[in-house]
């Protein structure tokens, strides 16, 4: 029964996102207005100081590992590091990739290499931009502290699998006068990415990079599918708690 | 839209996999196939591994061969990484107990430098976030930042109650005080958080096994 229920759940997330991707590339779909998030707002300014200063960006997938827990969190980073390369390959210093991941590594390489050719600017593309900079949490972050220095770094975008360690590339970064935006799927960083970096992805805001950088219709769609599961979540949690104070379940 | 034939091949084996690793949660005849692709999955992983140390390697001895900007460090990064292989290459001396990570040269770079390290760095971000706690304090006030520390405050003051020389009854409500606002509201928010994470990482494995999501290729 169980497995019927979660095989069921999964089936309508599928279906749902289908279903608001079609409805999204309807001629007649009006534009979907999502909510602000701050952290999204402040991006555009750090990429095009980045660009104006000949700076680089560092944009970092964190400490996860492909193929185990976190997976998602770790493609959400790459995701999103992918969008805010495609608008700073311009730049005299073009951004880099960190992971601490071979898997990681080769993805981001990969993600880099299509920014440079859909730019025209293939021949620009530099393979050492995409780099594992450490293979555990501890010396990876260890090991981006003094990058921000001396890659020439103008803001940190860290989101991904990225625990509390992280706070010493934030912690870098400030004393360096550069701004980094941190997004976890571990409550622990996010609250201390929340003392110590100038803008923090709360929650499953770090999911939503696709549809805030890119405006990538299939984010969008998977954007409002989550927020339609959310609603029936509370509304089932909202019930069963009636339901257990009222006697009417064990 | 120009297909190329490669993305086509990349696309269909990730949706295949995705979706037999996925349908043999649910279907029992598919279980050993599924137990296949993992095993084959973590092979992969350890190779990845490999390359990522590699490429650790690779970008330090290019550090030091260009003289970049801190490439001092790098000498010490790649003779750890020399001394890690050696270590683990000192199982395979006849007479040695332990496995490659077990042995006593492992052990003894784990306990006295890796350990020792994270140790250190453990302590430096006690004190950053100390630091990071005050520097909120300074920052035009938001709701999210009152919050924040009025509730890292009361559950402070909630744990060092019995310190403070209070009256017993005053440092009971204070302690009690901090104990419900750890258990009530901060596990309500942070299952709320959770349950919104939970949605994201289906959301995202979802894209990939639609195909809407293609991490590999372009």
């Amino acid at each position: 029964m169980t497995a019927l229920l979660q095989f069921a759940f999964l089936f309508l997330f599928a279906l749902l996102i289908v279903g608001f991707l079609v409805l999204g590339r309807r001629k007649s779909a009006r534009p979907v207005l999502l909510r602000r998030i701050e952290a999204f707002d402040h991006l555009p300014a750090t990429i095009g100081e980045a660009v104006e200063s000949g700076r680089r960006l560092h944009l970092s997938l964190g400490s996860g590992v492909i193929g185990q827990a976190d997976t998602a969190a770790t493609l959400a980073g790459l995701t999103a590091a992918t969008q805010v390369a495609a608008q700073a390959v311009v730049s005299d210093k073009p951004p880099i990739i960190t992971s601490a991941d071979g898997s990681a590594m080769l993805l981001a390489q990969d993600a880099l290499k299509a920014v440079y050719r859909q730019q025209n600017a293939a021949e620009r593309f530099d393979a050492g931009a995409a780099r594992v900079a450490g293979l555990s949490p501890i010396s990876f972050n260890a090991a981006l502290a003094p990058l921000v220095s001396d890659e020439a770094v103008a803001g940190n975008v860290v989101v991904g699998a990225v625990g509390p360690e992280a706070v010493l590339v934030a912690e870098a970064g400030r004393r360096a006068g550069v701004p980094t935006l941190a997004g976890s799927d571990n409550l622990a960083a996010q609250a201390a990415f929340l003392a110590a970096a100038e803008d923090t992805l709360l929650g499953e805001d770090l999911f939503a990079a696709g549809a805030y950088l890119g405006k990538s219709s299939a984010h969008v769609a998977s954007l409002r599918a989550q927020d339609v599961l959310r609603v029936i979540l509370i509304v089932v949690i909202l019930l069963g708690v009636t339901a257990k104070t009222l006697g009417v379940l064990p | 839209m120009k297909i190329r034939l490669g993305n086509v091949i990349l696309t269909s084996v990730a949706v295949g996999v995705g979706l037999i690793t996925l349908l043999g949660y649910f279907v029992a005849e598919l279980q050993p196939v599924r137990a296949q692709l993992l095993a084959w999955g973590s092979l992969l992983a350890a190779v990845a591994v490999l390359i990522g140390a590699l490429n650790l390697a690779r970008v330090h001895t290019r550090k030091i061969m260009e003289q970049a900007p801190g490439w001092g460090y790098s000498p010490f990064m790649l003779l750890g990484f020399l001394a890690a292989l050696a270590a683990g290459a000192v199982a395979w001396l006849p007479g040695q107990s332990g496995g490659a990570t077990t042995n006593f040269a492992s052990r003894f770079l784990f306990q006295n430098i890796l350990g020792a390290g994270g140790a250190a760095l453990a302590a430096l971000m006690a004190f950053i976030l100390v630091f990071a706690g005050y520097r909120l304090l300074r920052r035009p006030p938001t709701l999210l930042n009152v919050v924040f520390l009025a509730a890292a405050v009361v559950a402070l003051a909630g744990l060092l109650s019995g310190l403070a020389g209070l009256p017993p009854e005053a440092a009971a409500g204070l302690r009690d005080l901090g104990t419900w606002l750890t258990q009530v509201p901060a596990v309500a928010g942070a299952r709320g958080l959770m349950l919104g994470i939970a949605l994201g990482i289906i959301a995202t494995g979802l894209r990939l096994l639609l195909a809407m999501d293609r991490p590999y290729g372009d």
